[in-house]
Order: structure tokens, then sequence, then C-alpha cells
């Protein structure tokens, strides 16, 4: 009897990492040491500590976090296998990160990411810390994905590109495809890449877009020729003192003014409506967001499901 | 033309122009003398006197008049008889000197190039061109000068040289020939206006138009407008020097021509109220608008009537000079009584373009720095 329990034992023991595929994410820990983790320009306040201290840190060069579990290891290095060439081609990151994160607001997923983002050495290698990340939250109450570019990324894939990325993958993250849905989500990478960005905006130091100065060459010497053209019209006009008179006011004798006749007749009234439309438009503009770090990123606005 | 309907015991009558003939014979040169040494006598404007600059007399318009009525009768044998021209330019004979004087058919008064004494030729300004009344010079020639020497204060474009001593020297003083209607006008209008009030529930705007149609009749009176009678001088010019302050207006005298040219008229008071009427018109309908308070009145018909009451042929001051630039004549005229001085200046088209870029780079500059000042300050998130 004892002999079947050890044999039962052994043999559990040796099944066990056959069964178990899916590797987990290693964490480090962050201390004042590490400087919290962060290898980044960011200065980091009492606020942001915290923050980073709730942050996962996490080795930069692995490049798929799936703390959800939600991939098989063949199908984390299938995708790994994808992204690296394109970070390379693209010198910017390409992250994906599955986590299960409780939250109150829609907003609470884009700061979680973008604290993962800065709090962690991603885009280091590139002058404003460029990369995209995809992520998938898989809080089983409501969950969630969104897109989000950083640093000069933003210019390629800026939120109204992300918005239609997210309605593209929504079938597959929906499904639970999530491995056709995150190739598709490179594939649409891989295509916005080769589109053309935000020509009249840049990113500044901290990873905000911001809008080109533009000259506007065209409308200055249009506006310029109108105070030009009234400057000169003016004074020639004052080389002009002769004016024909078509009026006798000023010898008219004011005493000698008599109304004989007054009638004021209404001969029609009518009422017009309009209705204010509640519905309002937009500006055309696009902007960054600020994390906890201090620097900027763009979301794609993220969907449920 | 509608014609001068002139009130009489309630009628509308036209006043029927008076032929009168052409005076081209026997015209008289006479001149200001001093009563005292009989040098020439000078209108002052300023004091209102006429002084003699040789013995320092000076004289009123009543001593002057008394001092005249007794040599009158001395003055006949003295002049010489002018000479017929065969065009319309006739020869005097200066009383001082006796050189001959050259003048066209409307100059009433002029110089004797060669003594400078005054000239004025009363048959010129006798029966129907005797002016009723005169405004006397009330600002003297320098100050002519001076204004004219001020023109380009404040003008950018004024040509170089336009105002030098030249051309300033070129002022002239001269009475220049006025009609002046007394005008009753009554005007009988229709206008509709529209009154409209806005409010708003919820989100929905309301606009409310009452039109009403109002009917006016008015009568008023217009004194004295003033039509310019001598068809050399611009009408556009003359009326430009208004207006005069008629509290100035004196009974017409020889007398206050001296020192200065003047003209007899040449349009008679029937072609030129033409002009007066088409004022009184525009005034008249505006004064009756602006009884009519529904919103901007838009005459939907309209009547009026015009009675001349009185008109009257006046000689007024003004400064004249014409300056040639370009080839082309440009005239000014002050008025001699309140000091207004009009006139087109010729533009310096040099100075107009470098003006043009210079206001064209500057605004241009300044505009890109406001954008680029708007991007710095918060424009460009």
């Amino acid at each position: 009897m004892r002999k079947i329990r050890l044999i039962l034992i052994t043999l559990c023991l040796l099944l066990l990492p056959i069964t178990v595929t899916k590797a987990e994410v290693v964490t480090k820990e962050r201390t004042a040491e590490n400087n919290y983790g962060v290898s980044k320009k960011w200065d980091m306040t009492q606020e942001s500590i915290e923050y980073a201290k709730k942050t996962p840190y996490v080795d930069a060069s692995k490049k798929i976090y799936d703390f959800s579990d939600i991939l098989t290891d063949e199908e984390e290095q299938e995708l790994y296998n994808r992204i690296m060439p394109l970070i390379k081609e693209y010198n910017m990151e390409i992250i994906i990160l599955t986590y299960n994160y409780p939250y109150s607001k829609d907003s609470d997923n884009s700061y979680f990411v973008s604290d993962f983002y800065d709090f962690n050495d991603f885009g280091l290698d590139f002058e404003k810390y460029d990369g995209v990340v995809l992520f998938r939250n898989t809080y089983s109450l409501d969950p969630y994905y969104d897109m989000l570019s950083f640093g000069d990324a933003q210019l390629q894939y800026y939120d109204t590109r992300m918005s239609s990325i997210l309605d593209a993958l929504y079938n597959d993250i929906h499904a639970g495809r999530y491995l056709a849905g995150f190739n598709k989500w490179l594939d649409k990478v891989e295509y916005y890449h080769s589109q053309s960005g935000l020509d009249n905006y840049t990113v500044d130091d901290m990873g905000y877009l911001r809008k080109k100065f533009s000259p506007h060459f065209g409308i200055c010497a249009v506006i310029a020729g109108i105070i030009t053209l009234i400057f000169v019209m003016v004074n020639v006009k004052k080389n002009k003192m002769v004016k024909t008179a078509t009026q006798a006011a000023a010898y008219l004798n004011q005493e000698t003014f008599k109304l004989l006749e007054k009638n004021d007749r209404l001969i029609s009234s009518h009422v017009t409506s309009y209705t204010e439309s509640s519905s309002s438009s937009g500006g055309g503009g696009h902007s960054s967001f600020g994390g906890h770090s201090g620097g900027g990123f763009s979301s794609g606005g993220g969907r449920h499901g | 033309m509608a014609g001068i309907k002139k009130e009489e015991s309630k009628t509308e009558e036209k006043v029927t122009e008076v032929k009168q003939p052409r005076v081209k014979k026997n015209s008289t040169a006479i001149d200001s003398r001093c009563p005292g040494c009989g040098s020439k006598l000078t209108f002052d404007p300023k004091k209102g006197k006429w002084t003699c600059k040789y013995c320092n007399s000076e004289y009123t318009i009543e001593e002057l008049e008394t001092k005249y009525k007794s040599a009158a009768s001395k003055e006949k044998n003295e002049h010489k008889h002018l000479e017929e021209d065969e065009g319309n330019y006739f020869e005097y004979n200066c009383p001082d000197c006796g050189a001959i004087i050259v003048a066209d058919e409307q100059t009433s008064a002029t110089f004797c190039v060669y003594c400078g004494n005054t000239a004025i030729l009363k048959n010129k300004l006798a029966g129907k061109f005797h002016p009723t009344y005169i405004i006397p010079f009330k600002t003297d020639v320098e100050e002519a000068k001076k204004a004219f020497k001020n023109i380009s204060k404040g003008r950018m474009f004024v040509p170089k040289d336009f105002n030098n001593e030249e051309n300033i020297e070129k002022i002239r003083g001269i009475y220049i020939p006025f009609w002046l209607y007394n005008i009753m006008y009554t005007g009988d209008i229709v206008a509709r206006g529209d009154d409209v009030t806005h409010w708003t529930v919820g989100r929905t705007h309301y606009t409310k138009t009452d039109t009403y149609e109002m009917q006016r009749k008015a009568n008023m009176t217009f004194e004295k407008v003033p039509v310019d009678g001598s068809s050399r001088f611009d009408n556009d010019l003359m009326n430009s020097i208004e207006p005069f302050d008629y509290e100035g207006l004196v009974d017409y005298n020889h007398a206050y021509l001296s020192g200065f040219l003047a003209e007899k008229y040449d349009i008679d008071e029937q072609d030129s109220y033409d002009d007066a009427q088409k004022r009184v018109v525009n005034s008249g309908e505006k004064e009756i608008l602006a009884t009519c308070h529904h919103g901007v009145p838009r005459i939907i018909h309209n009547e009026h009537n015009n009675i001349v009451r009185d008109f009257y042929y006046v000689l007024l001051p003004v400064y004249m000079v014409n300056v040639k630039y370009m080839d082309k004549y440009y005239t000014f005229a002050m008025n001699g009584q309140t000091g207004k001085f009009v006139g087109n200046i010729p533009l310096n088209k040099a100075k107009v373009v470098i003006v043009s870029i210079i206001t064209f780079l500057i605004s241009f500059g300044l505009i890109e720095l406001v954008i680029y000042l708007a991007y710095i300050w918060g424009g460009n998130k």
C-alpha cells in the first residue's frame, strides 16, 4: 500500500511540469536602491513612487507580459518572434500586456498601462521612449482592452487610428481568440506605420503631442494685404478734401419744421422660431493624456468586452 | 429742372428770367483810394477797416461812403473810357498810372500789373449783377498761405515741393458770386419699417416681426442754401468750403473788394437752383424719416414740393490757388471767413508704393508674431 502511494506521488511530481505549460511572468522588487525600478528621466515624487510600487516591475526585454495567462508559451513565442523584427525596424517598443486589473473607471486602465510602460524600462533605446502597447484587462466583471502609444509613436498611432484598430480587434478579443486578435493588432501596427503620420504635430520632451507652429503665410498675407489696403486708402482719402454736397441740413431752420400728418399702421405681424440642436460637434485636434509619471501618452479610447 | 417757384400771396409762381444786355461799353475802372492823400487803400480783414499805408489813415465803410459821395461828381469826369474788344476781353485804363488793364467778362475787380492798384470795374457789378450782400474777408492772405503751407501735415502722400514758396505766393483772395436760396420744402412720404423682437423659451428661439406703414407729411424751410454762380469754379470745391457764417453778411459795397479779385455770376438763379433743390430734397426726406420710429424705414412713396421764398445774389470770400503738378492743374480754396482749406492733393505715387510695401511687411510680421505668441502661450495643445 505504501509502495502504491509512493508511486502515485512520484508520478504526480513527474507529470506536474508537463500539464502546466503556461510560464508565469517574472516580476522584480522595487526598492529605493534601484530607484523603484525606474530608469527614465521622470522626477520621482512621493506620489509617483507610490504608483510605481503598485506597478509590476518586469524584464523589459520580454515584450509579452501575459499576467492573465491567456496565451500558451507557444503563442507567446510566436508573437515574440513576430514582434522583435518590427521593434528593430520601426525603432519603437511593441508590447502586449494582459492583466486582471479591477477598475471602476475606464481611465483607470489607461493609467495602469501608462504606469506599466513609464515605470519599466520600455523605450529606453529610443529618443522619446517611443512605443505601443496593446492591453487586455481580463477583469471578470467587465473585461476591457485598449491600445496606447508613447513618444513619437503617437504621431503614427494617434487616437482616431487606435480607435479604428480596437474596432477591428473586437470580434477576436471578445471571443477569446487572443492569438488571432493580437496578430491582427500587429498587422494594423505594420499597416499604420507605413501610412503618413501627423505632420502638423510634434511630441515634446515629456511625451505630449503638441501642434507644430504653423506660420499660416497665406492667411497672414491676406490679412496684411487688407490692413495695408485700409491704411493706404485712409491716407489717400486724406488727400481728397473735395466732396460733392448732397445735403442741406446745415441750412435747415429747425423752428420751421412742421409735421402736418403722422399715421402709423401695422400691416403685418409674424413669428418665426427655431430650436437649438442638442448635439455639438467637437474639435478636430489630437491630444495626449498625462500619466502618473508626468509623461504623456495617447489612447485609443478602449473597448469593453 | 423744375424751375424756381417763388411764393407770392400764397401763389406758386415761376420766376421769369430777366434778360440783361451784356455791358461792353463805357465801363469805368475805379480804385479804392484814400480820401485824404489819394494813395491806395486796402481792406484789412482783421480790423474790418480800410487802411492807407502811406498816411496811416483808417476808414470804416460809413466814413468812406461819406467821403466818396462828395467826390462822386468829380470822379465821373476823371476816368477814361473803355475801348471795346472784339472778343470777351476788355481793356481799361488804370486811373493811377494810365496803363491798360485787360480783364475778361466775368472779372469785376482786378489788379493793375504795373502799379499794383486795385481796379474795381464798377459797371460789372451794376444792375442785375449788383450783389445784395457780401461777406468780407475775415482772414488775411498770410493765414491762407500758412494753411496751404501746412497742407502736408498729417498727409503722407503729398508730393515733394507741392506747397513750396513759389506755389504759396500764387494765393489770391477772390470774391466768388453765390446764389443763396430760402426754400420751403414740403414732403409727403410713405415708408415701411419692421419692429423685430426676440425671445427664448427653453431651447426654442422666437422672432416676431411687426411691419408698419408710416405716412408722414411735413414742411420746413431751408435758409440761404448756397450755390456757386460762376462756371469758372468747380461746384464741388465751392461746396466743400461751406459753411459760411451768414452772421457775417453785410450790405454790398464796392469798397470791400479793395485788395481782392472779384467775379460776377455767369450762371443765373434759375440754372443754379437745381443744385440747391437736390440738396434740400435729400435733407428734407432725411428729416421726415427721422420721425419714423419703426425699424429702419424704407421709402415706398415720396412726393415733394419746393417753393423758393427768397434768393439773394452775394459775394463770398475765398482764397484760391492753382498748382501745376505733372502737367495738371489742381485748385485749392480756403473759406475767407472761417479759414477752412480744401482741395484735392495729387498723390505721390512713389510714396504710395513705398508706404504700401512697408505697411504690408510690418503688418505681416506683427500678425506672424501674434500667431507665434498664441502658439507659445497655449495654442499648441
